[in-house]
């Protein structure tokens, strides 16, 4: 059939303009995950999650994400519905497109808001369908990333007890990772579903390391290492007991000479053993056994907890309009009141 | 089995039996006369790898292959799955029992930088050792691979022969934890580590190597640094190795800050020297001199042309791997010193100037201007060409914001063109946030070929059933169908339906009616001839006279009267008169056929005015 003349029957053109009105009637009672084609909706949701968005767009300046910081945010809303909005009208070719599309907009971001709670998906973690929350983030900048490639990112929406415990890989209070991406080897980019108190940063925990503490000046550069002692029986820190034995909780690490990063094992064994409380002379005769210095040198995952307990900020933070900014503060009356000589 | 989350450590766990070839003799004495029992001899082989490991017995390594990473505080190690591995042979590697106690692992995990190892893959076993050592009994393999290293090499950085036990023990773990036991089958684990700490800047090799039968050749003491902190200031180690000439200079990357040196630096000594040479310092130029050919990648050298008075020792590998330890400070240090902060924080001042430091480099440009909702001012040329600022603020903001909600009818504002989003600061100046994310948007969609057409088919596809429906709905007999119609018949049935409600109607659902005739087609020869040829040749006269009979706005001469009642009465009379006579006729008859042309051409129907004589005359009928 001719499809000009289809179209310009007046019969058919009538049928058009009430079937974009019914495409939205049925966008409203089909299933959230049932509006969009499958491979549209996941790019859209990727999209969402600010995939393959230039950096510059992310951080205008370079000022705003120094060398070593890392700098929360808001994920805002508008911004990434504008960036959806723009995707989808690639495909838009006359007004009768656009009426259409719009009818079925609110629907669409229903949707991409379901999805994009799926784009990671991690085990058996199954994203619920509650409507979109609140997304947060942050963004670091530092030798961490590129040094510690399996860094582990953890946020909690309650404080979840004292900073060094153990927390449950299923605790209900941890929120769900949208996104966690290196954009670049230093940078990484973390997305949370709702907006953490607290955020872990954690070492990586590749089985069980070895290892020192590496002592630094002033300046940042390595001058030393030392191994903090621990008492062999209770695998006890001797820095963390209570009293803290005499005799020092730590021994400086010697070196080999002429062999950069060659331990002389022999004579940190001899300091270990000079302190009693490490009671390694208990097991296997006197002297450090090779369990035991696997104890002493063990080096257990460190972990950075980020929050304010002290302030306990408000979830949701306050919303600040743009336009509010250069209102002005201070009343006509006061500004009089300086003109007659009053204090600033 | 160890409690959840815990983990025992044990020194050792040495076999009963070291790895060789075993007699059992069973004797047997009866004491009854006459009887000599046949003693019974067996032969059993006790084995274990000797120079190579099978993948699947190493469960984890650290730091793992081709790893890049701050490790400079983590000491390498190597995760075996056989808890007995470390000690299931023999240190001489002789058949006859050895008197060294059997607590010493025949294993060594050793971490070599570049320069200081070749390394050779696929030899025959009997070139994966020193020349000279024989291993008796029984080989696992037939090639393996192999280390060659100088005895300098050995002294520096091999473990002792004390430390040799201190760096294997056991470790029995929960298998329920999934982060100690990787994966193992019985939670037995042996864990070989390195004595090295690696250095920030350079690539290492890890080498599990065996040194069966080469036990000797380690060192049996060493000198230690006299100070602890020494090996970590980097500058302080290169300027002390230099003033030792015969010390080697491994850590030489890390004062330039890169990776290892190339080939084309550790081979450019006369450069190396002659740079050494100008600087004065003739002590260091020599220690340059001797240290410079062995820098750099040079694992397929032969260290005999890299250093030619050492003593090489070839030591069997049995897993090897490789990987880069890049900058310096660990994990704590480096997360506790992190500039904390929402979007939109400029960076932290930087530290007061102490006395006798350099100040500060003076910023090359001013801060960026952020206000408190995470605006940022960026220079802009407008569309008119015109410089400015004007505002941005990414997607990343440092206060929560507000989202558009669908409005009563559900509707929901959308964006169509980027310029819709272009607003209006309350300073006056453009904001251009929303218009620059639609853009990208915009441009990333367009990017993806398919991602533009699967929303145009969507949404195309989408509206044409909609319509379809539409259009059903407006047919009510379509209405009748039952759901059992889908299944047999449907559409044959919707089809005759159809046909029998248009015939009863005149179809106008379906559009524009067709009318009962159509309109005809020109006639060759009728309705493209020139109609006034076909009155001239109808008549008999010329075209000539027709055309100016025709033509519009001739005056007709008013026709005379004829006399017809007058008498002709006698033929003289008549030709006397006929003259006047035949003019007036000729007048009358040339009037009406003007008057018949000019109705003719007017396509009048009906009869002509004035014609009543000539309709007399010749009864014209059925005239259409």
């Amino acid at each position: 059939m001719n499809r000009a003349a289809y179209l310009s029957n007046p019969l058919v053109f009538e049928a058009t303009t009430k079937a974009i009105l019914r495409g939205r009637r049925g966008a409203e009672t089909t299933p959230l995950g049932d509006i969009l084609p499958d491979s549209a909706r996941r790019w859209l949701a990727r999209l969402r999650l600010l995939e393959g968005v230039p950096f510059a767009h992310l951080i205008p300046d370079s000022e705003l994400l120094p060398p070593e910081s890392i700098r929360f945010f808001y994920l805002d809303r508008e911004w990434t519905d504008a960036l959806v909005q723009g995707a989808l009208s690639v495909g838009t070719v006359n007004s009768l497109d656009r009426q259409h599309l719009q009818g079925l907009h609110a629907r669409i971001r229903d949707e991409v808001d379901t999805e994009e709670r799926k784009v990671r998906m991690v085990g058996a973690d199954a994203p619920g369908a509650a409507a979109a929350e609140t997304v947060t983030g942050f963004l670091l900048r530092s030798r961490l990333v590129s040094g510690w490639p399996a860094l582990h990112v953890r946020g909690y929406r309650q404080e979840i007890g004292p900073d060094d415990g153990k927390v449950d890989e299923n605790d209900p209070r941890r929120l769900r990772l949208l996104r966690l991406e290196r954009l670049a080897p230093a940078v990484l980019l973390c997305l949370f579903d709702g907006v953490p108190q607290i955020v872990h940063l954690e070492e990586p925990r590749q089985g069980i390391q070895f290892g020192v503490d590496l002592v630094t000046n002033a300046d940042g550069v390595t001058t030393g290492a030392r191994v903090p002692l621990r008492d062999v029986l209770t695998s006890t820190r001797l820095d963390k007991m209570n009293p803290v034995p005499a005799g020092g909780t730590f021994v400086n690490v010697p070196f080999r000479q002429g062999a950069p990063g060659v331990i002389d094992l022999q004579t940190l064994t001899q300091r270990i053993a000079a302190q009693p409380a490490t009671h390694v002379n208990n097991f296997g005769g006197a002297g450090v056994q090779s369990a035991e210095l696997a104890m002493e040198m063990l080096q257990f995952p460190f972990r950075q907890v980020f929050g304010d307990p002290a302030k306990g900020t408000q979830p949701g933070g306050v919303v600040l309009e743009f336009v509010d900014l250069f209102k002005p503060k201070i009343k006509i009356a006061v500004v009089r009141q300086w003109e007659q000589g009053a204090p600033a | 089995m160890p409690n959840p989350g815990t983990f025992t450590l044990h020194s050792n766990a040495v076999p009963p039996l070291p790895a060789g070839s075993y007699v059992t003799h069973l004797t047997q004495t009866i004491s009854a006369p006459g009887a000599s029992p046949e003693q019974e001899t067996s032969h059993f082989e006790v084995t274990a790898p000797r120079f190579a490991l099978t993948p699947d017995q190493i469960l984890s390594t650290f730091p793992p292959n081709q790893a890049e990473g701050a490790f400079s505080a983590r000491l390498p190690h190597i995760v075996l799955k056989r808890r007995t591995l470390p000690w299931e042979r023999e240190l001489d590697g002789k058949n006859a029992r050895s008197t060294l106690p059997r607590e010493i692992p025949w294993l060594a995990l050793v971490v070599l930088a570049d320069s200081e190892c070749q390394f050779k893959s696929g030899k025959p076993i009997a070139e994966c050792v020193t020349p000279g050592v024989v291993l008796e009994g029984r080989n696992d393999v037939v090639v393996g691979n192999a280390i060659v290293v100088t005895d300098r090499v050995v002294t520096q950085v091999f473990p002792t022969k004390a430390e040799l036990s201190l760096l294997a023990h056991v470790r029995n773990v929960d298998l329920s934890d999934t982060e100690l036991a990787l994966g193992d089958d019985d939670g037995w684990l042996a864990v070989v580590m390195a004595n090295r700490l690696p250095q920030p800047g350079v690539r290492y090799r890890a080498c599990l190597i065996s040194i069966e039968g080469q036990y000797e050749v380690l060192p049996d003491t060493v000198v230690p640094e006299d100070r602890d902190a020494m090996m970590f200031a980097a500058k302080t180690v290169y300027e002390n190795e230099a003033r030792q000439a015969d010390s080697i200079a491994y850590t030489h990357a890390s004062k330039t800050g890169a990776r290892s040196l190339t080939v084309a630096d550790g081979w450019s000594t006369k450069k190396a020297a002659a740079a050494a040479a100008s600087s004065g310092d003739s002590q260091s130029a020599q220690a340059r001199l001797f240290t410079g050919p062995i820098l750099g990648t040079m694992h397929a050298v032969d260290m005999a042309i890299i250093d030619p008075v050492a003593t090489l020792y070839t030591f069997p590998v049995l897993a090897h791997w490789q990987f880069t330890c890049t900058g310096a400070g660990d994990f704590q240090s480096l997360v506790q010193n992190l500039d904390v902060g929402m979007t939109g924080t400029l960076p932290r001042e930087l530290p007061p100037v102490q006395a006798g430091q350099k100040p500060h480099p003076p910023p090359s440009r001013d801060p960026p201007v952020v206000v408190d909702t995470g605006h940022i001012a960026l220079e802009h040329v407008s569309r008119n060409g015109d410089p400015g600022t004007v505002w941005y603020r990414g997607p990343l903001v440092p206060r929560p914001t507000r989202r558009d909600q669908p409005d009563a009818q559900g509707l929901l504002p959308l964006l169509h063109a980027s310029d819709q989003a272009r607003r209006v600061g309350p300073d006056g100046r453009e904001n251009l946030s929303l218009a620059a994310a639609f853009e990208i948007g915009r441009l990333l969609a367009l990017a993806e070929p398919s991602v533009v057409a699967a929303l145009l088919n969507w949404r195309k596809e989408m509206l044409e059933q909609d319509r379809r429906a539409e259009l059903l709905d407006a047919e009510p007999s379509l209405g009748k169908l039952g759901t059992d119609d889908f299944m047999g018949g449907y559409a044959r049935r919707a089809g005759h339906e159809q046909i029998v409600k248009l015939g009863s109607d005149e179809a106008k659902r379906l559009g524009r009616v067709r009318p009962r005739v159509d309109e005809g087609r020109p006639i060759e020869g009728i309705d493209n001839i020139d109609l006034t040829e076909l009155l001239a040749v109808g008549l008999g006269v010329s075209t000539e006279l027709v055309r100016d009979l025709i033509q519009p706005g001739v005056t007709r001469v008013e026709l005379p009267q004829a006399n017809v009642a007058e008498q002709v009465q006698s033929f003289d009379r008549l030709v006397a008169t006929a003259g006047k006579e035949f003019a007036s006729l000729r007048n009358a008859a040339q009037g009406e056929v003007t008057a018949i042309v000019t109705n003719a051409l007017e396509a009048k129907t009906g009869p002509v005015k004035g014609t009543a004589a000539f309709d007399r005359m010749f009864k014209p009928e059925g005239r259409r």
